[in-house]
């Protein structure tokens, strides 16, 4: 990274912290720049990386054989006509066809990864301390969530113990995103101490 | 007593950021080093995978983060990348985030170039890029890499690269290792290479998103996991190099010391002063 680069860095940095003592212009300035530039790049990387190589280079050098991407061309286009109050509607038929296939694909992945592979792996023999940990936590959790019967007796003993089980994943989940957090940090700091001001070894 | 514990609970809470920053500082400029971390199986399992691969395999590396998750993800895909060429293995690189690609290039400089210089591009590694489609181009690179990539990221055609010619397709890859801070990532490549293509798939994720991939480990969907920092910090121990994570490691071990001591504090002071109603500030 070139010094200019390293002390714009440096100073962004330092103006979005500047929001731990109080909001301020500087800190403003900063997530505007960076919201701003995020999205420029996007867009540069979007035509460079997508648009170019897989749309227009095929289409101009191998029109015989691609022709057929004018079809996903002119749906690309059709967006745009969100911006048009008349001709709105035509932003159906890129939409349908974005959320038909997204839904399509993504539902048989999900099946697959998410709920099969899951109940199948929770089929344990009751063998070990982990396993039966593993399956009375799976079905203590899924009686919590039954709502059709009043949360009484065994089942609200159950329940409870699903609560329990619930408390402790987000446990786990809050400690680990406290690490998260102080992970960006480090990274900022040894950003500030080291490449900046140069005082780590 | 009761009157001190009082002024503790209103405390101003910029005291308390001053605070963390001072021990996150402190420990970095320290040349304080807490001793060795212990390697967890599902990081050990990571680093097999990658380890008992022959030579010469290739592998698909897919830079799945951007500078946000820097500090988590950057010294885990250099520990990784420098892993890779050790062994000998060919690597395409890949990113399903846009803002993410400079990256790979950067560590292209730092691991490949400065370390290993006699690893040519386009024979030892590639570049393709970044490319959006999520999970059609997992679909479509299994079928054809060309076809989700007809250039590289230096716009070069992959035909004319003698590793794409050998790699024509994802099934061509003896593991995928996904750096992951969200979606796209991990779970699209679990959902979609090894369900769909049984290509095994690792990686390493940010600390906020370990616990989900927990019944992915379990279920042997996803074959290791390196979470966060401190998953990045082993495997460095395990390459035999330590980086930006092994040091960070001891700025986190004090800062999580510092947030305990907060909430020790802060109960302690909650009922010395007396629990307050419902309601009162």
């Amino acid at each position: 990274m070139t010094v200019f680069g390293i002390w714009l860095g440096a100073l962004l940095t330092l103006c979005i912290y500047s929001f731990l003592y109080r909001d301020n212009p500087l800190y403003k300035l900063a997530e505007h720049v960076y919201v701003g530039i995020s999205a420029g790049y996007f867009v540069a990387q979007e035509y460079y990386n997508v648009i170019y190589p897989n749309l227009y280079t095929p289409l101009v050098h191998e029109f015989g054989r691609k022709f057929y991407l004018l079809i996903p061309g002119l749906l690309g286009l059709l967006v745009f006509f969100a911006f048009s109050k008349k001709l709105n509607w035509l932003l159906r038929y890129p939409l349908s066809f974005v959320v038909g296939m997204g839904a399509g694909l993504t539902i048989t992945a999900f099946l697959s990864a998410d709920v099969m592979a899951q109940v199948q792996a929770t089929a344990l023999p009751l063998n070990s301390v982990n396993n039966v940990l593993l399956i009375v936590g799976v079905l203590a959790t899924l009686v919590y969530f039954f709502f059709s019967a009043e949360h009484k007796g065994a089942l609200g003993g159950t329940a409870t113990l699903g609560v329990w089980y619930l408390m402790v994943a987000f446990g786990a989940a809050f400690g680990y995103t406290v690490m998260a957090r102080i992970s960006l940090l480090i990274g900022r700091m040894q950003f500030l101490l080291g490449d900046w001001l140069h005082l780590l070894k | 007593m009761k009157a001190f514990f009082a002024k503790l609970m209103r405390i101003d809470r910029r005291w308390i950021f001053l605070a963390m920053g001072l021990v996150v500082g402190g420990a970095l400029l320290s040349s304080i080093v807490f001793p060795t971390l212990e390697i967890s199986p599902d990081v050990r399992t990571a680093y097999d995978l990658i380890d008992r691969l022959p030579a010469g395999s290739a592998v698909l590396y897919a830079w799945d983060y951007d500078p946000g998750s820097q500090p988590e993800l950057y010294p885990l895909s250099g520990a990784m990348l420098r892993h890779a060429m050790r062994k000998d293995l060919k690597v395409v690189m890949m990113g399903h985030w846009p803002n993410g690609i400079p990256l790979i290039e950067r560590q292209i400089d730092e691991v490949i170039k400065r370390d290993f210089p006699q690893k040519r591009y386009g024979v030892d590694y590639a570049n393709l890029g970044y490319k959006s489609g999520q999970n059609v181009v997992v679909i479509t690179m299994a079928k054809s890499i060309k076809d989700a990539f007809p250039t590289d990221y230096y716009q070069t055609p992959v035909d004319s690269l003698p590793l794409l010619r050998e790699v024509r397709s994802l099934r061509d890859c003896k593991a995928i290792v996904s750096f992951s801070a969200g979606d796209p990532g991990l779970t699209m490549w679990i959902q979609f290479a090894w369900q769909r293509f049984h290509i095994p798939v690792t990686g390493g994720c940010t600390a906020v998103s370990a616990p989900e991939f927990a019944a992915y480990l379990q279920s042997g969907q996803l074959k290791g996991l390196m979470g966060g920092m401190r998953g990045a910090a082993e495997y460095e121990v395990l390459v035999g190099r330590q980086g930006l994570a092994s040091i960070g490691m001891t700025a986190q071990s004090l800062a999580h010391a510092l947030i305990v001591l907060f909430i020790v504090i802060g109960n302690v002071a909650y009922f010395a002063a007396g629990r307050r109603k419902e309601g009162q500030p």
